[in-house]
């Protein structure tokens, strides 16, 4: 063999060692827990409140709902023999079990009526689990991440005998197990892997391992994994109870010598999953890792339904395989013990015989099980456990296994080193990381076995360390109205407790969650100022720096440089502390500097040596330099223009700002030219702008030929008049005598007229030096009313732009019909959003327009005020330079404040055979009369308020009254005089009341008009 | 006491001018953007809505032009038609029926309005009515007249001259329809069951009609619902909070907030 023949032999040998390893150490790899979410009974709607009742000892365990149409006085029989009788009648419910916002996620009242409430609850679930982690659900959007959910009831809409109107379509989708798993993969757009699970019991903690492994072997880069299970009808009271499975008392004694049965419960639990090595790249929390797990079956054991121990042996075995582990190195296990004869002791044999054994004897397994407090979770129960095993792992504590008398007897406990938690304990660390095993046997013998182990050290925090933003953007946002003032509630509830930094809190609202339709953001100075604000916008109530929108406007943007008039002592000046900003600042100032005799930061500062901005040669060069910073500032926060338009002396910053001009020959041209008016312009003329049609203008203008022409058309109704100082006087009193408005541009010159043609033969050789460049922004002159190639823009197009009149109205005009929707006027102050509103509210386009800074209001937070009027429309906002080079970092957020309303279908009542039709909640159909003079004065005037939302409503022809808010005003929500009568034709009908046809003008809103109703119905009584 | 110059003063006319058509429309457009309409105070008059009808002209100036309050139809209609006459003008009474929300129209005698006829042609003069309607003199002419972003025409239909008008967007609707002919203001002491019954109607509701021109359109309240009417488009907004209400009635009366 050759000496390169080696050396590629060799090479090739080791990069088979590398894939190896790679492959090894992608199988082998850490599964980290990045987030979890859960509904279970005693109220628990977060592992923290899951926490709180395990800590604090409590029993979930309570009586049947009543919510179901359960027949619940015929169901209960104590005798174990009476058929079709259960003799239990407490369990674990979920609160709320039917409740669902269904206008988030885009379904409709009759198909959410038609929908599993499984499928319901996961999606909510869900859209909380990835907010949980500190990701933007819609980010998902076509990622591969996998959705691996436990489900075993499908009996929903089993015990319809007919299906109800209009739910037809709905209920083969809305009752099948796989679109449990599928409804979330459709809603949230996610492309991995979507498997729905039934191995009963097991389910949820299968779905985990299956979600583990596909991780590890790319199959997806994240996953959502857990399990669900709501109990529609008593049949498994009923089917247990001939089998004497259950406790009398509901509760699950498990590993305890009373154990007497299981307890069946509800509940909803998920995981997400990625991989360590990704969760620690993504900066995403760590909760705790799946190191290893396994699932297999009892095969043919003693029968169908008995557990099987050295099945479960096995199951534990591969599962501290996987882990490569030992069973010393678990440190304690979540059983499932279910609390039932049989199966307990099982169990623990195979523990004792597992775990129990190769352990120090003074390091016995201590054993507990969650069931003990909440009932048996069934699909759900593995990830509840682990959640259980994750908070216990947050508080170092290991909680108290509950109703166990002593051990159970049926048990040799002496077999290993096995002890049951009968207490709670501390949990510290020995020599390794703390470790959980997590069981769950499934009826079908189906079981699984997941290693838990405590999260590694966070990597460290290497990043940047300057000092956060003063002034921050909190952007919260909501499917709609009501959602978005919820959420403000919810963040300002967190503001009030939590102790995070209001930057983090404000970066973590644009970078963790979703910017929803209905937006708002409060710019605040202060964790007060932001509390306040968000305050206000929960109570509907207008405040200062909030600012409010629906994400509407889609469209181009252009960027709008103004021309006279935006100045003020100051402008700018706040704003030199943004980097972005003074560093355009300090360019345009060394460019300047050649021509004009003075410092651009003192005239901005208002230095005392500084000249003023009443000097035509200092104001323009200043405001050109404003103007061409802030379009810098804009386009470092994502605002990138698809076009410029400049106005009168702002088309100078346009073509800087779009690379017609360099920043030095833009600087050459506003400085020369300014100058030259001071010199030979100024004293000889004036301006006005009038509230004027140009048309009415140009018939005023006719007989003053010579003394005025027009200078500007702004807007279709306001017109800017130039010529000499007499005329414009006689001009604005003429106009304001017939009480039309005129004002006075502060100029004493008249650009735009013939009076500049004296400066031309100068003007052109001064700026025959000018090098105009094809420009990176397409640039629309109002000077030429077109496009424009940036090789145009010379020295002639210069003196021309003074001399013609300026064609704002139109260029407006023409970039509305080309498809423009967000105009952005940099300048200090805005002196043509007005009119560009005007001309928006002419074409009927739905458009954004905002300025820039304001007169006196010139720093940060005015300016995030103006980003936040753009976010709110629709336009999307870079936010991080905000952040750049600052120690601000993602914190914690409340998840999504859902408006849930209920929907259920009445199954038929079990066992007694009644049929009732289903409840509908769906509005518009017909609304149930409630007797309302039998209901206390609160209720009368809720009941009302429904009454007349539905109504509402149906006049406009939505489905459902959730589709006019409580607070919604009728005269905003499409109401007209006509539907106004039919509202109060309605109402009179119902109530027996004579109602005004002018109802609604007076009580505008349901809740108004509903006390107004709740009040009339009270006089008339009396 | 009825005074032409304090008039004119308050219509921002420092001189008398002359008769014209063009003076009818600049004192028309300053009276209704000065003069408020109010209707509160027909809160106070149960069914006797239209018993003041035959105004004293000294008594209601004071209140009204000189005094801080606004008025109903036939206050305002009436001082101005005395303006308009001590002016020069030939002038008259008419009546109408607005059309109601649910798009019938009151009984004939329910608004007072006036007429004035310059260079022989009568015009439909109206600064006593809330609108959204002309602010400028109107010719019964079916031919379209524009104001400020508003069209208007007056097109017969079954024996009435109806006023109609069309916003910057929508359909023509109408405002109110008359029989172009003068009226005598002893007509309304007759007994007449409709205009009765009418206002039995009326004072039920107890709905508070304001409103005042602008330069560019209106600014209507009813109840608690602002139309704001401005160059031809209409903006409607429900006055939810006391704050908002009180600053809207500040702003149409023309009262400190």
């Amino acid at each position: 063999m050759s000496d390169d023949r080696l050396v590629a032999a060799l090479r090739a040998a080791l990069v088979e060692n590398e894939r190896l390893r790679n492959g090894a150490g992608a199988r082998s790899e850490p599964i980290a827990i990045v987030a979890a979410a859960c509904r279970l009974p005693g109220g628990v709607r977060s592992p923290e409140d899951l926490w709180e009742l395990v800590a604090a000892g409590r029993d979930a365990v309570s009586g049947f709902p009543t919510d179901r149409g359960w027949d619940l006085g015929a169901l209960y029989d104590p005798d174990p023999g009476a058929a079709g009788r259960s003799y239990v009648r407490e369990g674990g419910f979920v609160d709320g079990a039917g409740d669902f916002d269904a206008g988030f996620f885009g379904i409709s009242p009759r198909e959410a009526l038609a929908m599993d409430p499984q499928q319901r609850l996961l999606l909510e679930l869900s859209w909380e689990l990835v907010e949980r982690a500190g990701i933007d659900p819609t980010s998902l959007q076509g990622s591969d991440t996998g959705v691996y959910t436990g489900v075993m009831y499908h009996d929903y809409a089993s015990g319809l005998r007919e299906v109800p109107e209009g739910l037809e379509g709905f209920l083969g989708t809305g009752n099948s197990g796989s679109v449990v798993s599928g409804r979330v993969a459709y809603t949230l757009g996610l492309q991995g892997p979507a498997i729905t699970v039934d191995t009963a019991c097991s389910s949820s903690l299968v779905g985990v391992h299956l979600a583990a492994r596909a991780l590890r072997a790319g199959e997806c880069s994240l996953a959502l994994a857990g399990g669900v299970a709501l109990l529609f009808s008593p049949a498994p009271f009923v089917e247990f109870s001939r089998q004497r499975g259950l406790a009398p008392d509901g509760r699950c004694k498990a590993f305890a010598d009373a154990a007497d049965g299981t307890g069946w419960a509800e509940g909803a639990a998920v995981l997400l999953l990625e991989r360590l090595s990704d969760a620690h790249r993504n900066g995403h929390p760590v909760l705790g890792l799946v190191r290893g797990s396994a699932v297999n079956q009892d095969g043919a054991s003693n029968g169908l339904t008995a557990p099987n121990g050295p099945a479960q042996q096995r199951v534990i075995r591969r599962a501290l395989a996987d882990a490569g582990l030992g069973p010393a190195d678990v440190d304690t296990v979540e059983g499932h013990g279910t609390g039932t004869t049989l199966g307990d002791p099982i169990e623990a044999q195979a523990l004792l015989a597992t775990y129990g054994r190769e352990r120090p004897a003074d390091r016995p397994l201590l054993l507990g099980s969650l069931k003990s407090n909440i009932g048996h979770t069934q699909a759900a129960a593995g990830v509840a456990g682990i959640i259980k095993i994750l908070e216990a792992l947050r508080h170092g504590v290991l909680p108290a296994t509950l109703h166990v008398d002593r051990p159970s007897s049926r048990v040799d406990w002496s077999g290993g080193a096995v002890e049951l938690l009968t207490d709670a304990r501390a949990w510290r660390r020995g020599a390794g990381p703390r470790r959980a095993g997590v069981s769950s046997f499934g009826v079908s013998g189906t079981n699984a076995h997941v290693i838990v182990e405590e999260a590694p050290p966070a990597p460290v925090d290497d990043g940047p360390t300057g000092p956060p933003p003063g002034t921050v953007p909190l952007a919260v946002s909501g499917a709609d109205a009501d959602g978005l003032r919820a959420q403000a509630a919810r963040l300002a509830d967190s503001l009030d407790v939590g102790e995070a930094g209001l930057a983090d809190v404000a970066l973590s609202l644009t970078t963790t969650r979703a910017s929803l339709a209905h937006r708002a953001v409060v710019v605040a100075g202060s964790r007060a100022q932001a509390v306040s604000g968000l305050r206000a916008l929960a109570a509907g109530r207008p405040a200062p720096h909030v600012v409010t929108g629906s994400a509407r406007v889609d469209g181009r943007i252009a960027l709008v440089l103004p021309g006279q008039g935006t100045h003020w002592a100051g402008m700018g000046a706040d704003l030199l502390a943004w980097p972005r900003f003074a560093e355009a600042i300090d360019e345009i100032a060394a460019a300047l500097h050649p021509h004009v005799g003075w410092d651009l930061r003192a005239v901005l500062t208002a230095a005392p040596d500084a000249p003023g901005l009443d000097r035509v040669d200092v104001v323009q060069p200043a405001s050109f330099a404003v103007g061409v910073a802030l379009a810098r500032l804009w386009e470092s926060f994502g605002i990138r223009p698809d076009a410029v338009v400049g106005h009168s002396q702002g088309e100078i910053a346009a073509a800087t700002v779009a690379g017609a001009l360099s920043v030095a020959d833009g600087a050459l041209v506003v400085a020369v030219r300014s100058g030259l008016i001071a010199q030979t312009l100024s004293g000889h003329g004036g301006m006005a702008s009038l509230a004027r049609t140009p048309a009415d203008v140009t018939e005023r203008l006719r007989h003053r030929a010579g003394a005025l022409e027009i200078a500007a058309v702004n807007s279709p109704r306001s017109v800017v008049v130039a010529g000499d100082p007499d005329a414009v006087r006689e001009l604005v009193a003429e106009v304001e005598a017939e009480g039309g408005r005129a004002r006075w541009v502060p100029v004493d010159y008249a650009s735009h007229t013939a009076h500049v043609e004296k400066i031309e033969s100068e003007l052109r050789a001064a700026l025959a030096g000018v090098r105009p460049r094809t420009s990176a922004i397409p640039f629309y002159s109002t000077a030429e009313g077109a496009w424009v190639d940036g090789t145009a823009l010379d020295g002639g197009y210069w003196y021309r732009n003074l001399r013609r009149p300026v064609g704002f109205a139109a260029a407006t005009a023409s970039l509305l019909e080309q498809g423009f929707r967000v105009f952005v006027e940099a300048g200090a102050h805005p002196v043509l959003t007005g009119s560009v509103q005007e001309s928006i509210d002419g074409s009927g386009a739905v458009a954004a327009v905002t300025g820039s800074l304001r007169r006196e209001d010139g720093g940060p937070a005015r300016f995030l005020t103006s980003l936040a009027t753009l976010h709110v429309h629709g336009v999307p906002v870079d936010w991080s330079p905000l952040y750049a080079r600052t120690s601000t970092r993602p914190t914690t957020l409340p998840t999504y404040a859902f408006r849930r309303r209920r929907y259920w279908l009445e199954s038929e009542a079990f066992p007694v055979t009644t049929t009732s039709g289903p409840e509908t909640e769906t509005a518009a159909a017909e609304t149930p009369e409630p007797d309302l003079a039998a209901l206390p004065e609160d209720a009368r005037v809720a009941a009302l308020t429904e009454i007349v939302r539905a109504d509402a409503a149906a006049v406009l022809g939505h489905s459902g009254p959730e589709a006019v808010a409580p607070d919604a005003v009728f005269f905003e929500t499409g109401f007209t005089s006509l539907t106004a009568v039919e509202v109060r034709d309605r109402l009179a009908a119902r109530t027996g009341l004579e109602l005004p046809s002018l109802l609604i003008f007076d009580h505008p809103t349901p809740q108004l008009l509903a006390d107004h109703l709740a009040q009339e119905l009270a006089d008339v009584r009396r | 006491m009825f005074d032409v110059d304090r008039y004119l003063a308050v219509l921002g006319q420092s001189s008398r001018p002359e008769p014209t058509r063009e003076v009818l429309a600049l004192l028309h457009r300053r009276h209704l953007a000065t003069l408020p309409y109010d209707s509160s105070l027909n809160a106070g008059r149960g069914l006797a809505l239209w018993a003041g009808i035959d105004i004293d002209v000294d008594a209601v100036f004071d209140e009204i032009v000189t005094g801080d309050r606004g008025g109903v139809c036939y206050e305002l209609n009436g001082l101005f038609r005395e303006l308009l006459a001590r002016l020069g003008y030939e002038v008259g009474v008419l009546a109408a029926g607005i059309r109601q929300v649910d798009g019938s129209f009151g009984p004939d005698l329910e608004h007072v309005l006036s007429f004035a006829r310059v260079d022989g042609e009568s015009l439909l003069v109206d600064v006593g009515f809330v609108g959204p309607s002309y602010l400028e003199p109107l010719r019964l002419s079916d031919e379209v007249q524009h104001q400020a972003g508003t069209d208007f025409r007056v097109v017969p239909d079954g024996g009435y001259q109806v006023v109609q008008r069309r916003g910057r967007v929508g359909e023509w609707q109408p405002v109110y329809r008359l029989h172009p002919r003068p009226r005598a203001l002893s007509e309304w002491r007759r007994p007449d069951t409709g205009l009765e019954e009418f206002a039995r109607r009326l004072a039920g509701a107890g709905t508070v009609v304001r409103g005042r021109a602008t330069d560019t359109g209106q600014k209507i309240l009813i109840g608690r619902r602002l139309l704001v009417v401005d160059d031809g488009k209409d903006t409607l907004r429900g006055l939810v909070t006391q704050a908002d209400l009180d600053d809207a009635v500040a702003d149409i009366l023309r009262r400190p907030a």
